[in-house]
């Protein structure tokens, strides 16, 4: 009898999600699917409102990478006023940028995924937590939180609130910063750094216990897109957008993303809210492609920094051309904390960055604007329409965890067909599939969240839909 | 002691969180705005969309906190105030945090176990759309309150 496996809700992840494992007659698994569970829809509400207002309301799609929606709202902004940004105004927005991969990559490593790289994959569910992890590792936790604080001071610092801040604008953003706050910034960094270089150690000495999941979570030939710089280097805010093989080599450069469409394409599934996005020229098949720090890693030819570059160098050595194991999105998350870290220190160094020119101002000139930006967890797409009064009459957003949701699908296949056999989930094997997901960081946004509604709960059903066996989290 | 560490350790802190743009799960990050916009001596609010991590510290450094929060469940009392401890949560754990899991990682991580206090205000309404409920309105007038008697 052919039997499903299901794991709802996929924890120690952002938002609602559950996996659903196909078994066959023999025991073995057919197939894996990570359904998305939750609906916003964002794209629909936000129709008739000012574009001006987009940056704070699409912001809210999301508690933890709100900066990303913000600048890339923002940008879509900047196009439908047809102007071009006052060059400080893009550095403060790399600032801010900069503080926000910070805080969220120091989440999904310290609190999100430690459990599994420090108290390992089979330890008790009951401990196999961030909890856990104070308990054994409170040093490795307080540096977590510290990093977090010292990323969220910084959007604080520029933008005067932690979550949802509005201080970036069509245009540029809305105060310049003062020599006061560009200090108070760069004195914490020092210190960050240190924090990524204990990290990193903690990281090499752990990651040889790993081996059976790094050959099989994710591991397998795929395309890798990205921004980069228009010489190949690391980007997060502005570039142009590079498509790697699986050899590195590349298959695009230099596309403009603003014009995504032509190479980006777009497939529903009816079983996830989540839709499943492709490389256009190579159709849904063949176009799989992955986002985020290891893909980003995989298609820039530098990082442009000195601890960044050379942790990129030992990076490469993890794959013949690109790197292809999804395990490793932790070492590419752990390299661009470092690089952010850097990136942050050029530009508070920079001579004109208390410049006070950081905002144009200009009315509706177009009627259509795209923004796209590198959030925590990949490439975000912003694209709007608007009526000559400026209002929204049609929004598209692609996010981040939407471009890796093919990737995420053949991942958790890969490692449940190792992993998982016969008709019961052991807990190792769970977390094994989970963590497949939480290599991804996905972001499937934040919703209510009241009090006494979060729970795990995992059901084995048989191919008709009755329960066999089922097992709740607390 | 120094003045400004008497003035650390002896705070109350008020926590409220909620996504403002699911109806009355944002009541408890509007409270804790009130708090914000009208400060009350010896009494830190923190407004958030939910909790995270880097608030164990903050919890850490109080003598007293309060965790201000919508519920789901409608019931009457519709504000309940309620002693909590710190637990471990285990799964529950996700990007956001659970109070008793803050409490617990600030025991662990600063060795800090302030008095702390969870007060619920019932919701009605949590799907897309900015503003409370009327119910929850009045639920809200209740709670401010016990929030500024701390």
């Amino acid at each position: 009898m052919k039997k499903t496996l299901t794991i709802n809700p996929v924890t120690r992840i952002e938002g609602h999600a559950r996996i659903t494992i196909q078994m066959n007659e023999q025991g073995a698994v057919d197939d894996a699917v990570f359904h998305v569970t939750q609906f916003r829809g964002f794209e629909k509400f936000v129709e008739g409102r000012p574009f001006q207002e987009m940056p704070g309301i699409t912001a809210r799609t999301c508690g933890i990478c709100p900066v990303s929606h913000l600048l890339a709202a923002s940008k879509a902004g900047d196009a439908i006023m047809a102007v071009r940004i006052p060059p400080n105004a893009a550095r403060l927005r790399r600032l801010l940028h900069c503080g926000q991969m910070i805080q969220s990559h120091a989440l999904s490593l310290y609190h999100l995924c430690s459990p599994d790289l420090l108290l390992g994959m089979d330890a008790p569910v009951a401990e196999r937590h961030v909890l856990g992890v104070a308990a054994k590792h409170p040093e490795v936790v307080k540096d977590g939180i510290r990093l977090r604080q010292i990323g969220q001071r910084m959007i604080e610092r520029l933008a005067g609130k932690r979550v949802h801040p509005a201080w970036t604008v069509p245009g540029g953003v809305n105060k310049p910063l003062s020599a006061g706050v560009r200090d108070e910034i760069l004195a914490d960094l020092p210190e960050a750094l240190d924090i990524a270089r204990r990290a990193f150690d903690l990281y090499r000495g752990i990651v040889a216990n790993f081996t059976e999941e790094i050959a099989t979570f994710a591991n397998f030939p795929t395309l890798f897109l990205a921004l980069a710089t228009p010489d190949g280097g690391l980007e997060h805010y502005d570039g142009v957008v590079r498509v790697v093989d699986a050899d590195r080599k590349p298959v695009a450069d230099h596309l403009d993303p603003a014009r995504y469409d032509d190479f980006i394409g777009e497939r529903t599934e009816n079983f996830s809210y989540l839709k499943s996005p492709y490389y256009k020229p190579f159709g849904v098949e063949k176009g799989c492609y992955r986002v985020g720090p290891m893909a980003r890693l995989n298609v820039a030819e530098h990082c442009g920094t000195p601890n960044a570059d050379a942790a990129l160098a030992e990076f490469r050595k993890l794959g013949q051309g690109a790197v292809l194991s999804s395990f490793h999105y932790h070492q590419a998350r752990l390299i661009e904390i470092v690089y952010c870290i850097e990136r942050a220190m050029e530009i508070l160094r920079h001579p004109d960055l208390l410049d006070p020119n950081v905002r144009a101002v200009a009315g509706t000139n177009l009627r259509e604007g795209v923004g796209v930006v590198e959030a925590p967890r990949g490439i975000l797409i912003h694209h709007y329409k608007v009526d000559d009064n400026g209002l929204i009459t049609w929004a598209n957003l692609i996010v981040a965890t939407g471009h890796n949701n093919l990737a995420m699908n053949r991942g958790i296949t890969q490692a449940a067909r190792h992993f998982v056999h016969g008709d019961r989930l052991t807990e190792g094997a769970l977390n094994r599939v989970e963590a497949v997901i939480r290599c991804y960081d996905p972001c499937l946004s934040c919703s209510t969240h009241a009090v006494g509604r979060m729970a795990m709960r995992v059901e084995l059903r048989d191919r008709d839909g009755n329960i066999l066996d089922e097992r709740q989290r607390d | 002691m120094s003045a400004n560490a008497t003035e650390i350790i002896f705070r109350t802190l008020v926590v409220g969180w909620g996504n403002p743009l699911r109806g009355d799960d944002g009541t408890g990050r509007l409270l804790a705005e009130e708090l914000e916009d009208h400060p009350v001596p010896g009494v830190e609010a923190v407004a958030l969309h939910q909790l995270v991590p880097e608030v164990a510290a903050k919890v850490a450094e109080a003598a007293r906190v309060v965790f201000v929060d919508a519920r789901a469940d409608a019931s009457a009392p519709w504000v309940r105030l309620e002693r909590i401890h710190a637990a471990a949560t285990g799964g529950r754990l996700a990007h956001a945090f659970a109070p008793a899991g803050l409490l617990e990682l600030a025991r662990d991580v600063y060795h800090a176990e302030p008095e702390a206090w969870l007060l619920s205000v019932a919701g009605f309404r949590f799907d897309h759309g900015e503003g409370l409920s009327p119910s929850a309105r009045r639920a809200a007038a209740s709670a401010r309150a016990p929030s500024c008697i701390v």
